[in-house]
């Protein structure tokens, strides 16, 4: 029942979709506006099947309907409630229900938000832009990617997820907020194809999509910290970020989208980079494409990898003519797109925006070249290569202190140009602040020199966007903390923060491995374990292996072992003890003594926790950004020339503070 | 604040930089690393076989176990590094087992090409400022007022 319903759906949405795609299509070829602005009515449907067709999974995931390959292969019935929702996304088939789901409401969205003039062609071009895509992804249901297929002699139980899915809550947040960023860049893309298709290369659409973008970017930031979060609170071995493939692909649209949202500012007030946004964006947006086909083709060795499958060759199908159709616009507009503007001084704002792009570029390249050059030297003459954390880390690490460094300058730098004598005095209390950073770090025990210029200059970061912050509140009470500019500093300082937990994390490891019997206790960097007592018992099915352990006398914490019986994996549930300054993490190794000891790993770094809270912070200052700060920015004559006269645009405000 | 307060306060903070990071630098520890130290450093660049691309302190699978086992034994008998390698290498033949890409060869590009592709970036954005630089005449043309004037009127 719900099987076919679902495929029902899935028809309903591929056939609404490129059939919305057709009517626009004509509409803009023949001049017709009454089919261009019928696109609103398309969204609705389109939602109305994407809906359809996600509700349809939930129900039969939470019916424990096991006819249908996808929840016997994903689901079992002691599942608990919260991970039969979640297994919507614990495999390919699912994951790419959500993303059309996603991606639906995304459209619905901008038709609503845009429900006024819909007839414009740019807005014609986007939606066109936006139901092909969407068309795409019904269509991978349709048949390579098949969610809703039956067997005719259901099993009494399914299989269950993987087991690293199913026990942390964060895999229910994780994957939607990685994907509500992902697809959110689909918008951008759609506006940057209609401004390229309709020659209006303005600022106009850019000042249109900036919500959108920034929005996407906070969904993809909070979506990568809660990934790194998740596999740091479930994978047992301490750490969060292992440079691993599929990492590395998420990471890859956030820099390219991150240089976008700085570069584009440079755009808006000096009409200059035009080609170089366009090209930010549609990178971004190829990249999502591409980090989905590495996800789902098996090409890379990773740990998320899914299953290998025919929607690696579609996919990188799509990115290929998102990438070449985008190439043909740019060359077809390049006329249009050359601008005649000039920056008067690399020490001005826009011109660490253009060392920022450098910045990200380059880092964005590393992280690229690392993850395809195995995949290359492999091709070309046969060879074994890997490239690991080590080569990552060596050639980010001075990009990173780089990048702190300019986000420490540039917002007390003006637009046009900064006298030295001006940037020395806003860039005192900075300073200041960075030497207070680095003073309590050395006391804490920092001695390697690229570690202690991390934390200067993050606590100069840490000065700048808060002397930043404390002049909009002077001139404007608590309003002054929203809007584009404070919620851009409010990043700042939670990427500062974020930044000094990764250091001090990954500079400063304590580990210790022992076997404890009940009263024995381990110590380890200050903090002393001790194992009181150890419970084997049976959970859905599976056996578990609890061991209590107390943290210096007050804190009691049970890390497990559960082993798996359908996947024949044993997977230790870590526990953390988080601490304001260190964080202790127990894992248990190994009970196979038949007696009641166990073998305990344990590890203590310093300010693991400050990495989450620097990007909860980071996607408060989004929210904080997408705020309207009450004031009108006063759009650029020639650029608003371009929009149309009955649409006033609003901004969320320029980049203040420092404009002299 | 006066410049010469100002200039004064820099000054301060400038030594302060120094003396702080002096301190921390002095404390390092400067003693050869210790044999566990050595196996540590090892683990964190050697790959585990069967798992993915994670690194064998990553990784809890027993293949992971027993390179870490190898490296600790050969550690203790007094291998060097490149030893110890060679050793995990031969255990596990066929496989890139080192982490770390090799510095010479085609390998090498890895390594040179990210430095390549930011030193041109660098050097194409310093040309940039330079040819900005030397826009003489950048006063608003009289084709720049009228345009400016319509779009006054327009609104």
């Amino acid at each position: 029942m719900a099987a076919s319903l679902g495929s029902l759906f899935v028809v309903f949405g591929f056939v609404s979709a490129a059939l919305a795609a057709i009517s626009i299509s004509i509409g803009l070829a023949t001049d017709r506006s009454e089919l261009v602005s019928m696109s609103g009515k398309w969204s609705i449907w389109t939602l109305l099947a994407a809906t359809g067709a996600t509700v349809a999974m939930e129900y039969a995931l939470l019916a424990d309907d096991f006819s249908m390959n996808y929840v016997a292969r994903n689901s079992t019935r002691s599942l608990p409630l919260l991970y039969k929702i979640a297994a919507l996304w614990a495999s390919l088939e699912g994951s790419i229900i959500l993303w059309t789901f996603v991606l639906c409401g995304y459209i619905a969205a901008v038709a609503w938000w845009f429900s006024k003039r819909l007839d414009d062609r740019l807005l014609g071009f986007a939606m066109l832009t936006l139901f092909v895509v969407a068309a795409f992804f019904f269509g991978l249901m349709l048949d390579v990617a098949s969610p809703f297929g039956t067997q005719a002699n259901p099993p009494l139980d399914g299989l269950g997820p993987n087991p690293l899915l199913q026990n942390h809550p964060l895999m229910a947040i994780h994957p939607v907020m990685l994907y509500l960023g992902y697809v959110g860049f689909t918008v951008p893309f759609a506006f940057a194809i209609g401004a390229l298709a309709t020659g209006r290369l303005g600022e106009g659409w850019l000042i249109e999509t900036r919500v959108w973008t920034v929005a996407a970017w906070g969904f993809l930031t909070l979506g990568i910290v809660l990934g790194a979060w998740w596999s740091y609170e479930v994978l047992g071995w301490g750490g969060y970020w292992a440079w691993d493939p599929v990492e590395n692909v998420s990471l890859l649209p956030w820099l390219t989208s991150t240089a976008f949202i700085h570069s584009v500012v440079v755009q808006e007030r000096r009409g200059m980079l035009r080609v170089w946004n366009l090209s930010l964006i549609v990178s971004t947006f190829a990249l999502t494409i591409l980090g989905t086909f590495v996800t789902r083709s098996g090409v890379l060795e990773s740990v998320h990898e899914f299953s290998e499958s025919e929607v690696g060759p579609m996919l990188l199908g799509l990115f290929g003519v998102v990438v070449g159709v985008s190439i043909a616009l740019i060359f077809w507009r390049v006329d249009i797109l050359r601008s005649t503007g000039a920056i008067d001084s690399p020490v001005s704002r826009e011109g660490s925006f253009l060392g920022n792009n450098l910045l990200f570029a380059g880092f964005a390249f590393v992280v690229m070249l690392g993850t395809m050059f195995p995949l290359l030297v492999e091709a070309l003459n046969g060879d074994q290569l890997s490239v690991g954390s080590p080569y990552f880390d060596r050639l980010t690490a001075p990009i990173g202190l780089a990048l702190l460094f300019l986000m420490a300058i540039s917002p007390l730098l003006s637009w046009r140009s900064t006298t030295p004598d001006v940037l020395s005095e806003r860039a005192l209390m900075p300073a200041v602040t960075g030497v207070v950073v680095l003073v309590v770090s050395v006391a804490a025990g920092a001695d390697s020199i690229a570690e202690m210029f991390a934390y200067f200059l993050a606590g100069m970061v840490l000065g700048s966007a808060g002397q930043q912050l404390l002049a909009a509140v002077r001139r404007r009470g608590m309003a002054g903390l929203t809007g584009r500019a404070s919620g851009g500093m409010v990043a700042h300082i939670g990427l500062a923060v974020l930044a000094l937990g990764f250091v001090a994390s990954q500079s400063h490891t304590s580990e210790v491995e022992a076997s404890l019997s009940p009263g024995e206790s381990a110590s380890v960097a200050g903090h002393k374990i001790e194992l009181i007592d150890r419970i084997d018992r049976i959970d859905g099915g599976n056996p578990v292996t609890e061991v209590s352990l107390v943290v210096d006398g007050d804190e009691i914490h049970r890390p497990a072992l559960t082993t798996y019986i359908n996947y024949a994996m044993a997977v230790g549930t870590p526990s953390v003890a988080t601490g304001w300054s260190d964080d202790v993490y127990l894992v248990v190794l190994d009970v196979s003594d038949s007696g009641d000891s166990a073998l305990i790993r344990v590890i203590v770094r310093p300010l693991i926790g400050w990495i989450w809270a620097g990007g909860l912070i980071m996607a408060l200052g989004t929210a904080l950004a997408l705020t309207p700060s009450g004031r009108r920015s006063k759009p650029d004559p020639i650029a608003s020339s371009e929009n149309r006269p009955d649409k006033s645009v609003t901004t969320g405000g320029e980049f203040t503070g420092a404009s002299a | 604040m006066s410049p010469t307060a100002r200039n004064r306060a820099w000054m301060g903070v400038l030594l302060a930089v120094v003396v702080v990071m002096g301190v921390g630098l002095a404390r390092a520890d400067s003693s050869p690393p210790t044999l566990s130290e050595r196996a540590q450093a090892l683990k964190e660049t050697t790959l585990c076989p069967v798992c993915d691309g994670q690194t064998v302190v990553e990784s809890n699978v027993p293949a992971a176990a027993s390179i870490r086992a190898l490296i600790d034994e050969r550690v203790a008998a007094g291998d060097t590094d490149a030893q110890v390698r060679e050793v995990v290498e031969n255990t596990f033949p066929g496989q890139a087992l080192s982490a770390i890409p090799p510095g010479d060869g085609f390998g090498g590009l890895v390594w040179v090409l990210p430095i390549v592709a930011l030193a041109v970036g660098a050097a194409a954005l310093v040309l940039a400022f330079r040819r900005w630089s030397s826009v003489a005449d950048r006063r608003a043309t009289e084709a720049d007022r009228v345009l400016v004037a319509e779009a006054r009127a327009s609104r």
